[in-house]
């Protein structure tokens, strides 16, 4: 099923598809964040054939900021007549997205400058950078209604820390360490 | 593997038909051309045609000049690569080059030590004891590692617009992965390579979309890409064998059929205190890495969990905390992580 989707996603971007058939994949991305990533890989590695891409890619942006949304708090406007409460926020919410995305920009560029900063010759220090998967699982601490718990974020760091060393010093038929270390290099 | 693995591929191949051809045009289609032309003597017993290939895969991962680029897919993360493999009298180098995200470059020399280069920093690792790739191995090993995994012979196939010949290696059993992997039919060398999950999705993948024979090795193979400010950092080389498992009396009682210790390195702690042993346990194919470290008064980190496309495992033993990583089925972790044991010299646990 999902496999024939990711065809139909392949056959849309060429143009291929009727408009009916184009809607009814544009109606299963809104609803399946599996279709969405495919959407966007098929874009990137399209733009990689053409030698587009830019100098950075941020693959997970949309789906950084709706979470970050999602975790956003309720916006305070109770004291409005109901039907407009709906009005002003579903107006509001767009931008709301836009602040947050912001925020989501600014962190990131504070991370990188982190990660930069620390550069400390060991290999340690090197392989010590998380994986931004994981680093996309957690959203900026202080957009967070809900305060981390401490004892959590440095077990989740201990155990990011082994998953790099492990990467490192591990063979694997897929990737050579050397792959991994790229990869996982420190500033994303 | 399940029957969707066919459909998925032929997916991607409508995809590279639709968008790579029509867009690198004729290119492309001079080098299927060439690739056509040169097939494989194919034998008719398919064990022995199996092993052809991984000794012409073997071959080509350390002999063949090359460039091309690359997709690394791990879990959600992706990344894209470029690499140029070189090897001639002196040896075999290769450049590893991130495409996307902040400049990162590994270039590895003919004795295994690797030069990182970012845009803020350089340094210089030794990286002998996992230079030599798994693949440049594997043929040599493989009636060990065959003992765990079936090998056999998928369809035709085509990646980064060549034709290419698909293995499957599939698991005997529940401790571990398969991977599906595509051969350039001409050289042997890797053009893709999956880790295959239980149910035959893909968690870690390397898919090349352009892979080209060098003629000569480039000019601009000696210069690193990027320049970092600090080219005379270098790090200590992991003192492999520092401590041999028994040694300082930490002991794996079980781990699942063919997972053997392969190195046993002693790392800094990540906090700063004291050491970490590290030791990777590896059937062949899957790597396993089991980390014991003194507790810290820290939250212990206890039980399952999946940490990106790995599973690891955690539990306390005699006042250490130990953690079991890999890209392997939960059962593995846990099974490992629950047989380590603490043996004091006298024989006490």
């Amino acid at each position: 099923m999902t496999e024939k989707f990711n065809e139909k996603i392949s056959a849309f971007m060429d143009g291929d598809l009727t408009a009916h058939e184009a809607r009814q994949v544009i109606e299963e991305m809104k609803r399946s964040p599996v279709s969405r990533v495919c959407w966007g890989r098929y874009h990137l590695i399209g733009d990689a054939l053409k030698n587009n891409l830019p100098s950075t890619i941020q693959h997970d942006l949309a789906a950084r900021i709706s979470q970050v949304i999602e975790a956003e708090p309720v916006l305070p406007i109770t004291f409005a007549p109901r039907k407009k409460t709906t009005v002003i926020s579903s107006f509001f919410k767009p931008l709301a997205g836009l602040a947050v995305a912001a925020s989501v920009a600014a962190v990131a560029v504070v991370s990188f400058d982190m990660g930069g900063a620390s550069s400390t010759a060991q290999v340690q220090t090197m392989a010590a950078a998380p994986p931004p998967v994981l680093a996309v699982n957690h959203p900026p601490a202080a957009l967070v209604a809900a305060p981390l718990v401490v004892d959590e974020a440095e077990a989740q760091s201990r155990l990011e820390n082994y998953l790099v060393n492990h990467s490192q010093y591990s063979t694997s038929v897929v990737v050579q360490p050397a792959v991994r270390m790229v990869g996982y290099a420190p500033n994303e | 593997m399940s029957l969707s693995q066919p459909v998925r591929w032929r997916a991607g191949r409508r995809f590279f038909a639709s968008h790579a051809l029509r867009r690198l045009g004729c290119f492309c289609g001079a080098s299927l051309l060439a690739a056509m032309l040169v097939q494989p003597a194919r034998a008719g017993d398919p064990a022995a045609e199996i092993r052809l290939w991984l000794d012409k895969m073997s071959h080509s991962s350390q002999k063949l000049n090359y460039e091309g680029t690359f997709i690394y897919r791990r879990g959600e993360q992706m990344t894209s690569m470029k690499i140029i493999h070189v090897a001639d009298e002196n040896g075999e180098r290769e450049r590893l080059i991130s495409l996307d995200g902040p400049m990162r470059e590994i270039i590895r020399d003919s004795r295994g030590m690797a030069r990182i280069v970012t845009d803020k920093k350089a340094m210089t690792v030794d990286n002998r004891g996992s230079s030599r790739s798994l693949l440049s191995k594997m043929s040599e090993q493989l009636d060990q590692i065959e003992k765990y995994y079936a090998f056999s012979l998928g369809g035709d196939s085509r990646a980064a617009n060549r034709q290419a010949r698909i293995i499957n290696i599939v698991p005997r059993d529940a401790y571990r992965y398969g991977y599906r992997v595509a051969l350039d039919q001409q050289t042997g060398a890797l053009l893709q390579s999956d880790l295959l999950n239980e149910h035959g999705i893909p968690l870690e993948q390397v898919v090349f979309i352009t892979f080209e024979l060098l003629d000569k090795v480039p000019a601009g193979m000696r210069e690193p890409a990027v320049r970092g400010e600090a080219p005379h950092a270098q790090s200590a080389p992991p003192p492999a064998g520092h401590a041999l498992p028994g040694d300082d009396g930490w002991k794996i009682v079980k781990a699942p059929p063919g997972f053997l210790l392969a190195e046993n390195y002693r790392h800094p702690a990540a906090h700063g205190h004291g050491f970490m042993n590290h030791m990777v346990f590896t059937d062949g194919l899957a790597s396993v890495s089991v980390f014991i470290e003194k507790s810290r008064g820290a939250a212990p980190f206890l039980g399952v969990s999946r940490i990106g496309v790995a599973n690891a495992y955690g539990t306390r033993v005699n006042d250490h905390q130990v953690t079991v990583v890999g890209e392997v089925p939960v059962g593995t972790v846990e099974m490992i992580g629950k047989s380590v044991k603490y043996q004091a010299e006298g024989g006490a646990k």
